[in-house]
């Protein structure tokens, strides 16, 4: 990245230190990818964030992309991952926002940033990350309807076979008698159950044995 | 349609391997392309593969002019009930080839987005197996679908076994 001629410069300013020890934020150990990171209580995540697009020796101007992780055995289990580029200093800083899963919430960045709002419903969608003060926080990828966060680490990898689902909730898909000319006792290709669904994504089709 | 009644067997007999002649040697898909199988699916209909000989190039746009969807391609969640609807919009008697291992299984790209196989949504008549299946396969998959049409009744509502294509 040092060799590229237009590789940007480091975002450990004078500037950011101070934001960050204003607002009880903290520095994150460099990456490999040599871009400056930053803890971010969420509380006061929205300030921080108009500071960093607002103050003139920083001016983070475009908001790169939102995502998040998901740590399934660290508190808080989620980390909201936002990657942003001044353009005017040509510097890239990352912050991470921890949201603890009880209370799944995060401060929307909508109003800073307009490109966060498609962002943010992606990791809704994923992750089950609500954000507070979105103006539209709907489903962007799976349909309305789809009844879990798949990107959790606790979803099975080849996903849950949620035609039964459907059905049993009404929705959109099973409003009606599906399998019309099947002949009597032929089941659908049968998916791969050898290792379970884990706790909390049965779809119903193999229901535990509680005799 | 009533007619077996009113007529002799030998004669409802021969007017039903007539309609079966007539209804295997013009099928008119309802091309349901939704990844690269379409590509297969194009080729098959192209002039080295030719599907017209064997009276099924005749693609439909529509589905109330079709009679066998060609789901060709990675079905997801969220577009399953819009193809649902396009099967139910077909008149009847319908057909469907599952066409490639997406759409029978769910195949490479089966996770948290795709249907593992439109068999959880629609009947299907012949699966096919290849990832895409090259256009010889769709050609014999639309073959065994006219041998299983030929065996059909009157009401097209005969046995609906799937035929599975294998290597």
């Amino acid at each position: 990245m040092a060799d590229h001629p237009v590789s940007p410069s480091s975002s450990k300013t004078e500037a950011l230190a101070a934001l960050v020890s204003e607002f009880g934020a903290e520095h994150l150990p460099d990456a490999a990818d040599g871009i400056a990171g930053i803890l971010v209580d969420r509380d006061s995540w929205l300030e921080l964030a108009r500071q960093l697009r607002d103050q003139e020796d920083l001016r983070f101007d475009l908001l790169v992309d939102v995502t998040a992780v998901d740590w399934p055995d660290r508190q808080p289990r989620f980390e909201v991952v936002y990657h942003l580029w001044s353009l005017t200093h040509n510097r890239l800083l990352r912050v991470k926002v921890g949201v603890p899963e009880e209370q799944a919430e995060c401060p929307s960045v909508v109003l800073v940033w307009g490109t966060a709002n498609w962002h943010e419903r992606e990791v809704f969608d994923m992750y089950g990350v609500r954000f507070a003060g979105h103006p539209d926080l709907r489903r962007i990828l799976m349909p309305d309807d789809y009844p879990y966060h798949p990107l959790r680490k606790d979803f099975p990898l080849e996903g849950v076979d949620n035609s039964v689902s459907y059905r049993n909730e009404g929705g959109v898909l099973m409003t009606q008698e599906l399998f019309v000319d099947r002949p009597a006792g032929q089941d659908p290709t049968p998916v791969d159950r050898s290792k379970g669904d884990p706790q909390g994504y049965s779809d119903g089709a193999a229901p535990a044995d509680e005799s | 349609m009533g007619l077996e009644d009113k007529f002799p067997e030998i004669l409802t007999s021969r007017l039903t391997d007539l309609v079966a002649w007539g209804r295997k040697n013009s099928l008119w898909p309802m091309p349901l392309g939704l990844s690269c199988c379409a590509i297969e699916m194009m080729a098959t209909v192209g002039p080295k593969f030719d599907l017209s000989r064997f009276g099924a190039e005749v693609f439909r746009f529509s589905p109330r002019q079709a009679d066998v969807m060609i789901v060709a391609g990675t079905l997801t969640w969220k577009m399953a009930s819009v193809a649902r609807r396009i099967y139910d919009q077909m008149p009847d008697p319908k057909w469907v080839i599952a066409m490639g291992v997406c759409a029978s299984s769910g195949g490479l790209y089966r996770n948290y987005s795709v249907v593992p196989g439109v068999d959880r949504i629609m009947p299907v008549d012949v699966y096919t197996v290849g990832c895409p299946p090259r256009p010889d396969t769709l050609i014999r998959a639309v073959m065994e679908l006219q041998s299983k049409i030929e065996e059909m009744g009157l009401d097209g509502r005969s046995p609906r076994e799937p035929i599975v294509l294998q290597n």
